[in-house]
């Protein structure tokens, strides 16, 4: 009996060290983490200006250089928040920050992040409006990634904007991120 | 033939791109900071800025910014300067009256350059 009873009493001990391998090895690589990436990128794109009386105008946007910082947690991958110092370059200095929110699927090497955000320029003069953006991140290598974004932007509010007008951006963006 | 149609199309994507790109038409604008002190942005042109004292005066104080702006380099810089300057400091009140000293200084050099 206990010579039939030995070669299963092993083959159990051995099955559960298996499983036992393998959750140990599911622990560790699904320890909590906090993932970090910082974001350098150029935009510009059209902007039209719309006041009453029917009175429109469209232009190209001050380009701009922006600098994003973006966070997520391993558990919760697919929800990204963080913020950008954005400045811009063209034709006038101005600076400001676009704190965001983004919902973060990846495909492959690519990542797609629809998000929110408000962009905020507070110096010197103030503009300030809600922004919708889409940001392609495509992975060159464990660290750096391509990105670019589209966004679209209305801005009413501030000091900037004329007199009973709304001004509205679509702009595109190139750069490149560094995950931490 | 519909590729010569989509080339077209998009070279007239391309030439507006460019035209965008290559900037503002004088005195048109969607912010305050695309025009040049003291101006600002009324109905998508840069103009001088209406004051309190001066309600509803906004349609009527969008002058021709060729004016008042190229004043200066056309003509007698203290002649330019004192009308753009004596207007901020009626707070606007006296448009008529800047784009009036603006046009009879663009006049002035005019006569000025051809020796009459």
């Amino acid at each position: 009996m206990s010579s039939l009873a030995s070669p299963f009493a092993f083959g159990a001990l051995v099955a559960a060290e298996i499983l036992l391998a393998a959750a140990v090895s599911d622990a560790q690589t699904q320890a909590p983490t906090q993932f970090h990436s910082i974001a350098l990128s150029g935009a510009s794109g059209l902007s039209l200006g719309s006041s009453g009386g029917g009175n429109s105008y469209a232009t190209h946007t001050p380009v701009y250089v922006d600098v994003a910082w973006r966070t997520w947690h391993s558990t919760t991958p697919q929800w990204v928040t963080g913020f950008s110092l954005r400045a811009e370059v063209d034709g006038r200095t101005s600076v400001g920050v676009v704190p965001r929110f983004e919902f973060s699927r990846s495909v492959g090497r690519l990542t797609l992040r629809p998000g929110v955000a408000a962009a905020i320029f507070f110096a010197p003069y103030v503009l300030a409006g809600p922004e919708a953006s889409v940001t392609f991140d495509l992975r060159l290598g464990s660290v750096v990634s391509l990105i670019g974004a589209l966004s679209v932007d209305v801005f009413f509010l501030g000091n900037d904007v004329p007199a009973r007008s709304v001004l509205f951006a679509t702009n595109g963006a190139l750069g490149v991120a560094i995950h931490l | 033939m519909s590729r010569s149609t989509s080339d077209r199309r998009g070279l007239a994507a391309l030439a507006l791109l460019a035209a965008l790109a290559l900037g503002c038409e004088d005195g048109r604008c969607v912010r305050h900071s695309d025009c040049a002190q003291p101006l600002s942005c009324l109905a998508t042109r840069c103009a001088i800025p209406p004051t309190d004292a001066d309600t509803g005066v906004a349609d009527t104080a969008v002058v021709d910014t060729a004016v008042v702006v190229d004043a200066p380099l056309r003509t007698d810089s203290t002649v330019a300067d004192t009308t753009v300057a004596d207007v901020v400091a009626d707070g606007g009140a006296s448009t008529d009256a800047a784009e009036d000293a603006a046009t009879d200084a663009v006049v002035d050099a005019a006569m000025d350059a051809t020796g009459d």
